[in-house]
């Protein structure tokens, strides 16, 4: 079976980010870090379990960027990738996804795969859509947000749970050709070996990453950059069907956002006002 | 046919909203609020695009969504199960057509993956997780989304004729009904069916297990601490947990005595957790802990210090030994389960 797996680089912020206000030092070449996408490691421990259990496998990691995005390919050798590409071209800016997809599209189908497993999103900028955008140009069906792939009997198809929210899973099956992106599991993926990691520089197949590509203008410009401010929470503003008695009732009390406090009372012992408590908020049922 | 169609391209902002069962979910709602507070200033118009798998009652809800803004009301008809590339699918094909200005999506699970598919039709770029919206001085629209891992936020202004796909965070927009009085269109059903999609069928679903979940996951807690005292009191922590099919946790003592493995540990070593009820015992309730504790909705809190700062965070304070209150509070249940199954 041949598993492509799609990694990348991301800049991480240095340190704790809350330390200063100054967006420009914070953002400084220095004080960024490259790693490999956290959700991509996962991708690659994926496609390593599936050569653990399965045998026939061969791992293919690309990689598109500039010399820096090597570093990724590197840890996937070390993690257990078999033939590795770059394809070398300037770093992509915000917006450009969609020739992303187009330039691993090329390469993916015209080296021929079973499965393209790639991390949900990246860890920096994040908006997940790679991975979609790629299936719908090859044509094969995607599954988002795995946590655990097997292949069906016959191996025709792939058996994938996936992670629907509150630790519930869905499992679906799914054709092969397909692509799948990994959310990042619970379990730390492996450390990379260190021997194929220093020697993964001969593996690594060099290509033009911008040949025959039409760039996409971005739909959007950026206006302006400053530090991001804690969420805001959602105020409360009484309904305005309601009268201005009510309304300014509401408004004394706190309405329903406000937590009212329970004191403690020392005539009911402890477990009993435990029970209670969790009956009347409705975890428990009455008898 | 034509009318309909002049009609729609009047329809300069899209909304598609989320079903859940025959209701459809709180994000929806305030994303749309937000929404026609934006077209109201542009001089827009609304249009939602509703998913009619589930069992909702169109005409009613056409007379709901009015109310909050709502111009018409585009029902697609999908497949039901794994519908999000069926429905981003034939939303990237109408925006073709049509080119509305935007296409906004609340940020859940489905609205994402509809929005990476209507996306990649249109072959644009998604604005995915956005924190805010607004209008820049042109009256073209704006958006902001946050960048490396929280920390930059980039305020983006729409360029070009294309349509945007913006997915929005939820929880953060009042919901109001700045419309009283007004009534949603009904429009005709629009198919929303692609072939490919359909080869990928649902087999089952696994609820999550409360013994094994992760924390981070877990809608219910038990948590343990130093006032515990022995492996054997923090037996009953188990107990309770699985009496009220709850996951454990613990504090970093409880960790540092083997009482609960790291994963299991909540707070600035260890993790954050969101759940809907969270039981603490024998926990002071030091910042280190319960900076993880941020998002709990309501917080039990059994400690016999009344002075202990957890008690300050705490929706009901038990200033009582925590082991003494479980174990009796595990009788009671277990007797309660007892009488329960002998009616």
């Amino acid at each position: 079976m041949r598993v492509v797996v799609l990694v990348k680089m991301t800049k991480v912020i240095r340190g704790n980010p809350y330390r200063t206000d100054n967006l420009e030092a914070l953002l400084n070449e220095k004080n960024l870090a490259l790693a490999v996408n956290s959700y991509d490691l996962a991708a690659l421990e994926e496609a390593q379990q599936l050569k653990e259990l399965y045998g026939d496998v061969h791992i293919t990691a690309v990689t598109a960027g500039p010399e820096s995005a090597v570093k990724a390919l590197r840890v996937a050798r070390g993690m257990g990738a078999d033939e590795l590409i770059w394809l070398d071209r300037p770093a992509f800016a915000g917006g450009q996804e969609m020739e992303l997809a187009r330039l691993l599209a090329q390469e993916v189908s015209g080296r021929g795969f079973d499965l393209v497993l790639c991390g949900l999103k990246s860890d920096d900028v994040g908006t997940g859509m790679v991975g979609v955008a790629l299936a719908g140009l090859l044509g094969v069906p995607a599954v988002t947000r795995s946590v655990n792939i097997g292949l069906q009997v016959g191996r025709g198809s792939l058996r994938v749970e996936r992670h629907v929210g509150k630790g519930n899973r869905e499992v679906v099956q799914c054709p092969l050709p397909a692509v799948v992106t990994v959310e990042r599991s619970r379990q730390a993926p492996r450390y990379p070996g260190v021997a194929r990691y220093l020697t993964a520089g001969k593996k690594i197949v060099r290509k033009d990453g911008t040949a025959g590509l039409q760039p996409v203008t971005a739909p959007v410009i950026p206006l302006e950059t400053k530090k991001a401010q804690p969420r805001p929470k959602k105020i409360f503003i009484p309904d305005e069907n309601l009268s201005g008695a009510d309304r300014m009732k509401m408004i004394m009390s706190g309405g329903m956002a406000r937590k009212k406090k329970k004191k403690a009372q020392t005539q009911v012992s402890g477990s009993e006002q435990l029970y209670n408590f969790l009956l009347k908020h409705g975890f428990i049922e009455r008898l | 046919m034509e009318r309909v169609r002049k009609e729609m391209e009047q329809q300069r902002l899209w909304v598609v909203a989320e079903s859940q069962g025959e209701e459809l979910k709180e994000s929806t709602y305030e994303l749309l609020t937000e929404v026609a507070r934006l077209a109201a200033q542009r001089g827009n118009k609304v249009m939602v695009l509703l998913d009619t798998a589930g069992d909702i009652a169109l005409e009613k809800m056409a007379e709901e969504l009015g109310v909050y803004g709502a111009e018409a009301i585009l029902p697609l008809a999908s497949a039901g199960q794994n519908s999000s590339r069926q429905v981003g699918e034939a939303i990237a094909a109408l925006a073709k057509e049509l080119h509305p200005d935007a296409v906004f999506i609340a940020e859940t699970i489905w609205g994402h993956e509809v929005a990476s598919w209507t996306a990649a039709g249109l072959g644009t770029a998604l604005l995915a997780d956005c924190v805010e919206l607004g209008l820049g001085v042109n009256q073209e629209l704006t958006m902001s989304r946050h960048v490396y891992g929280d920390t930059v936020a980039i305020k983006f202004a729409a360029a070009g004729e294309q349509t945007l796909v913006v997915t929005v965070q939820s929880g953060l927009f009042n919901v109001k009904k700045s419309f009283p009085g007004q009534k949603a269109r009904l429009l005709e059903r629009h198919p929303a069916r692609a072939g490919v999609c359909e080869s990928v069928k649902v087999l089952e679903f696994i609820k999550a297990d409360p013994k094994t979940v992760d924390i981070i996951d877990a809608e219910r807690l038990v948590v343990g601490g130093k006032g515990m005292g022995t492996a054997e009191n923090y037996a009953l922590i188990r107990e309770t947990a699985e009496v009220l099919s709850a996951a454990v946790g613990g504090t970093r003592v409880a960790r540092d005595n083997g009482w609960v493995s790291l994963v299991r540990q909540i707070g600035q070593t260890g993790k954050t957790v969101a759940p809907e009820l969270l039981i603490s015992c024998g926990v002071s309730g030091a910042i280190q802990h319960t900076m993880g504790l941020k998002e709990t909705k309501c917080l039990v809190a059994i400690n016999t210090d009344k002075h202990a700062p957890i008690h300050k965070l705490a929706d009901l304070s038990i200033v009582e030994d925590a082991p003494k209150v479980l174990a009796e509070f595990i009788a009671k249940m277990k007797t309660t389960a007892e009488r329960r199954q002998s009616v």
